[in-house]
């Protein structure tokens, strides 16, 4: 093994320095009624990128703020079209949503190229090479099947979309293998059940202690109290939970995305854990509450500088035998779609 | 300028070659093993610096220049052409100080431009559409609710005639705007009126048996007049579809945790909105009783009596303190 070499992720940002820049973000936004908004993000991308480190060479984000806003602008111009509708011929809205969800394949592969094609590390741009018919199956037909198989199908969505996701991206020339397998993303899930369950059965419980109370012909006060105090408790249980188990099934889904991944000769080592997770997503959730939203660049550098720490690279000796691959233009019309109607195409 | 480290790619392999750069006459000049360029400045593209964070300098040929000296970064941006936004930022981004009284200044801007400029545009767009698409949008909205929160009137429909009557009466008599009276059944709404788009105008049978005489529905009735004769209902729509449209091109950047921040003084607009069309509506209902020699009281009466009913949604509570509302009406002398 002596051939290969560990390349810690290093992300050397500073909360107080994107506070800054993230501010003047809002502020040139607001003026200029959210035009500025496509610079903003460039500025901000740029920012994170230029500040993630591996083997001493900083990712770079490629964008240019204009590509954004044209995309931005038709995105939104669909999205005013949408609201337009909804309130002056509902049923030309039904007709809009029907259209975005069948042209949801484009739009999770032309986001996914658009973001692979815009990142570049060393000179040498990365790509996406999904196809729309796999993003079909992955982004429409699998999750249609989610309600008739009782969610028994989320484990293997999950998987079919980190295998999509990484074993199409390619960096440079060199197109990436991903040699996971689905097994472990029951694993995942069934501990997502499991937790899930909790709540039901303190619910359950109290309904239990209604019956028992009925039968012993006890006054109905009680049953009321046993009722409200199971369903209580097992709300407040069942609201507590969904952050925690979205933190645990992030933090897994990231070690088996990486893990499997190989681009080359280069492999991953991720180690984020869900308790860690767990506990920066609460405690930003504070303390952003708390200061009116001014934490929230800080929140987010604190998340970056975690996934950075928790992602090892091991490779060559030397990183510089990667090949560049045909360079190719792309629109952000789809990426900025995806942003726009909010939707989750990423796995982070 | 004093020169600055870097790492040159040649955009062919991932290869890096340690150079140092200088700006040397208007040209840039790179420098390592085996490496000379020097580029003329109008030939080199710079991305703008961003904080400290690594820049990349773009070379002919698909040459990048990575460095992460910012100063000589900021240097070289400085002495390129081009007037990228990107500049007034950087700037503002200096000093704390700028970059906070920018945003004061921006978040003043635009609470005016949601406050002030968007109803006013609203108002506009109201009176130039056309009045088919109005109605439209009214029996839309009739429709709708019927579906959820109004059943049919459970009035004698006698009784829906001699209101329908009387007010077709003052309306003969003086200007009305075109309307539409409708008696709905609503356990949802509760004592209410209201107006819709178009012209429709509802009143709730709750309402008919609060009053305890005809002239307190038909104030109510003149009031919902007045919101039909301002369009204060399509103007509600639009207004929350342009306070819409660039809330969500503002805050779609800043992340969505804040949106539900953000949505919250867009929220607060709204109720400042329809506070100013109460008083609208208001005024008009005056003139108009008035004009009909109803004692204005008679809207005072009903008025603080649908205070003291409990009932959460509908137009006519949640507003202006009903005292205050109830105020001119009680003052304004008799014809």
């Amino acid at each position: 093994m002596s051939n290969t070499k560990q390349y810690p992720m290093q992300f050397t940002g500073a909360g107080g320095e994107y506070f800054v820049i993230w501010i003047v973000n809002i502020a040139l936004t607001l003026v200029t009624l959210g035009i500025y908004s496509a610079w903003a993000k460039v500025r901000t991308l740029r920012w994170f990128y230029g500040h993630t480190l591996l083997d001493g060479q900083a990712f770079s984000y490629l964008a240019t703020p204009m590509q954004i806003l044209k995309g931005r602008l038709i995105a939104l111009a669909g999205l005013v079209a949408y609201y337009a509708a909804s309130y002056f011929l509902p049923l030309l809205a039904g007709l809009l949503l029907l259209a975005l969800f069948i042209a949801m394949p484009w739009i999770v592969v032309s986001s996914l190229r658009f973001h692979a094609r815009m990142s570049a590390y060393r000179g040498l741009r990365f790509d996406f090479t999904g196809k729309l018919g796999e993003a079909a199956i992955i982004y429409i037909l699998l999750p249609l099947l989610t309600l008739p198989t009782l969610g028994l199908i989320l484990p293997y969505l999950a998987y079919r979309q980190v295998k999509f996701i990484a074993g199409n991206t390619v960096y440079g020339q060199t197109a990436a293998r991903y040699e996971g397998s689905l097994k472990p993303f029951w694993g995942v899930y069934l501990l997502a059940f499991v937790l899930m369950l909790l709540p039901l059965v303190i619910i359950g419980y109290g309904f239990y202690q209604i019956y028992l109370i009925k039968a012993q012909g006890l006054p109905e006060e009680l049953a009321i109290a046993a009722a409200t105090g199971g369903l209580g408790i097992g709300l407040i249980l069942f609201y507590l939970l969904i952050p925690v188990v979205s933190a645990m099934i992030m933090a897994r889904t990231a070690n088996l995305f990486y893990n499997a991944t190989q681009i080359g000769p280069v492999g991953f080592l991720s180690s984020q854990r869900a308790r860690d997770l767990i506990w920066i997503y609460l405690s930003n959730l504070v303390l952003i509450a708390l200061t009116v939203g001014l934490f929230i660049p800080w929140a987010k550098v604190r998340l970056a500088r975690y996934r950075a720490n928790h992602l090892v690279v091991s490779g060559p000796q030397d990183l510089g035998q990667f090949v560049a691959g045909q360079q190719q233009g792309s629109s952000a019309t789809g990426a900025e779609m995806a942003d726009v109607f909010d939707l989750n195409i990423g796995l982070t | 300028m004093t020169p600055f480290a870097g790492d040159l790619f040649d955009g062919l392999t991932s290869r890096a070659h340690p150079v140092v750069a200088r700006l040397e006459a208007g040209r840039l000049r790179v420098d390592g093993e085996e490496i000379a360029l020097d580029v003329p400045l109008d030939q080199i593209e710079l991305a703008p610096p961003v904080g400290a964070a690594r820049g990349l300098i773009r070379l002919p040929g698909g040459q990048e220049l990575h460095s992460g000296d910012a100063a000589a970064l900021a240097e070289l941006a400085h002495a390129l052409p081009g007037h990228s936004p990107e500049r007034w930022a950087y700037r503002l981004e200096g000093r704390l100080l700028y970059a906070i009284a920018a945003l004061i200044v921006s978040i003043i801007v635009v609470f005016a431009g949601l406050r002030w400029g968007v109803p006013a545009a609203a108002q506009v767009a109201a009176h130039t559409l056309p009045p088919v698409l109005e109605t439209r949008i009214g029996s839309e909205s009739l429709a709708l609710m019927e579906k959820f929160s109004l059943e049919p009137s459970k009035l004698p429909a006698a009784r829906q005639q001699a209101l329908t009557r009387q007010l077709a009466e003052h309306c003969r008599r003086q200007a009305c705007p075109p309307y539409r009276l409708l008696f709905r059944n609503s356990p949802m709404f509760g004592p209410n009126a209201m107006a819709l788009p178009g012209g429709t105008v509802i009143v709730t049978d709750a309402l008919v048996k609060l009053s305890r005489h005809d002239e307190e529905v038909l104030a109510v009735m003149a009031h919902e007049l007045g919101h039909v004769r301002h369009r204060h209902s399509l103007r509600l729509a639009l207004q929350s579809i342009g306070a819409g449209a660039i809330l969500v091109a503002i805050t779609g950047d800043i992340g969505s945790i804040t949106d539900i921040a953000a949505g919250l003084p867009s929220l607060l607009l709204q109720s400042g909105y329809s506070r100013d069309m109460e008083r609208e509506a208001d005024a008009y209902a005056l003139g108009w009783l008035q004009t009909a020699c109803i004692p204005p009281s008679r809207f005072a009466d009903i008025l603080g009596r649908l205070d003291r009913t409990p009932s959460d949604t509908g137009l006519l509570d949640s507003h202006p303190g009903s005292r205050e509302r109830a105020q001119p009406f009680r003052v304004a002398p008799d014809c």
